[in-house]
């Protein structure tokens, strides 16, 4: 049985761990909407292609609540500042910006892990 | 009237509580309107299949001008014109409606060579004379010999746009009236009407293999649920941004520690 402080369950791990697999879905599907679904409806203009890709913008914007709500929730338990929270919670509006954000995300925790354990 | 050196830290702590206040209320405001135009654009969407109702019967001359664009209030008018046709055409490749079994229009289409004619409508009180282009039915091996006036009722539509076949002189690659602007002393109203019915002005019926003359629906871009998810989005993010503020201002005083 471990008793070092490294072990004990961290209150943000919960709350960084769903944040991380948001941020990662609300990216990949952020990809998907602009650069797949967009480029074909209104470049290549072929909507017997296009019909098979309906499901990305509804995917993308049923489960985007779900990022926002995992977001604001890890920045309440991080206690980020509001400037902070407005940036991870418009970070999924963007292709990239939900990468950038989990990325930030990720490099707080392990310090924060980090300065914990040491 | 002097301020006290006690009274400072508390203006400060209220304009430093009062800026993130005010930008959280512009980015929540933002973000309900952004909710809103999603809805009205699921609206858009909603409605955009639907026929709208029927308008009564309209004269040509009466919501129409030779010479100049339709307008969107003519558009899809069911029209009556009363004329003598001049010129005879096909339309190749043109695509149109079918009826299933109970004679409402379907959404299969099929392509089909039409029978086009230019119908001379003479002037009458407060309108000038024009030319307007008759897509009678589909083109048969016979062409019907029509020298007297002729009453045509049908749908107006605007030109279209694109060629669907190599025009010739009796041969028209779109149904547009700007491709017989060469044509001698011819004022031509923009669009055409699809008859639906022709009569003789004695009233007696005109037969004609007639094509179906849906009503234009309207499209609009995206998907009802797509929108609707955006809408929960906006709405959601705009009831978290004004929360915000509060809660960080309860947290710290509770904590009694600033923010990361």
């Amino acid at each position: 049985m471990s008793t070092n402080a490294a072990s004990a369950k961290n209150p943000l791990d919960g709350a960084f761990r769903r944040f991380r697999f948001m941020a990662f879905w609300a990216g990949v599907m952020s990809l998907l909407l602009w650069f797949v679904d967009l480029p074909i409806k209104w470049w290549v203009h072929n909507d017997s292609l296009h019909s098979h890709l309906v499901w990305i913008p509804i995917v993308h914007g049923f489960t985007y609540p779900i990022y926002v709500l995992a977001a604001f929730h890890y920045c309440l338990k991080s206690r980020k500042s509001f400037p902070a929270t407005i940036f991870f919670l418009l970070a999924g509006t963007l292709p990239i910006a939900s990468f950038v954000a989990e990325n930030r995300a990720a490099k707080e925790y392990r310090a924060r892990r980090d300065t914990k354990s040491a | 009237m002097t301020i006290s050196s006690d009274s400072r830290p508390k203006i400060s702590q209220r304009i430093a509580y009062v800026i993130p206040l005010v930008a959280a209320l512009a980015l929540s405001v933002t973000a309900y309107e952004l909710g809103i135009w999603q809805l009205h654009r699921a609206q858009a969407v909603h409605n955009a299949g639907k026929p709208q109702p029927e308008k009564p019967i309209a004269e040509l001359n009466q919501i129409a001008t030779p010479g100049t664009d339709l307008s969107g209030l003519a558009i899809n008018r069911l029209v009556r014109a009363t004329g003598v046709y001049s010129h005879i055409y096909t339309a190749p490749n043109q695509e149109i409606a079918t009826t299933n079994s109970k004679g409402k229009n379907s959404s299969k289409k099929e392509i089909a060579t039409l029978e086009v004619r230019l119908l001379h409508v003479a002037a009458s009180a407060g309108h000038k004379a024009g030319d307007v282009l008759v897509v009678r039915g589909m083109a048969g091996i016979d062409q019907q010999t029509l020298s007297d006036p002729v009453v045509v009722t049908g749908r107006l539509y605007p030109r279209q746009p694109t060629d669907h076949a190599t025009g010739s002189a009796t041969v028209l690659s779109r149904l547009d009236p700007s491709l017989l602007a060469g044509l001698p002393n011819v004022s031509l109203y923009d669009g055409y009407i699809i008859a639906s019915d022709e009569q003789t002005d004695y009233g007696q019926s005109i037969s004609a293999d007639r094509v179906p003359a849906p009503q234009l629906v309207q499209s609009a871009a995206g998907f009802y649920w797509q929108h609707i998810s955006y809408v929960v989005v906006w709405w959601l993010l705009a009831v978290l941004v004004l929360f915000l503020p509060f809660y960080t201002r309860i947290r710290d005083r509770r904590a009694g520690t600033p923010t990361a």
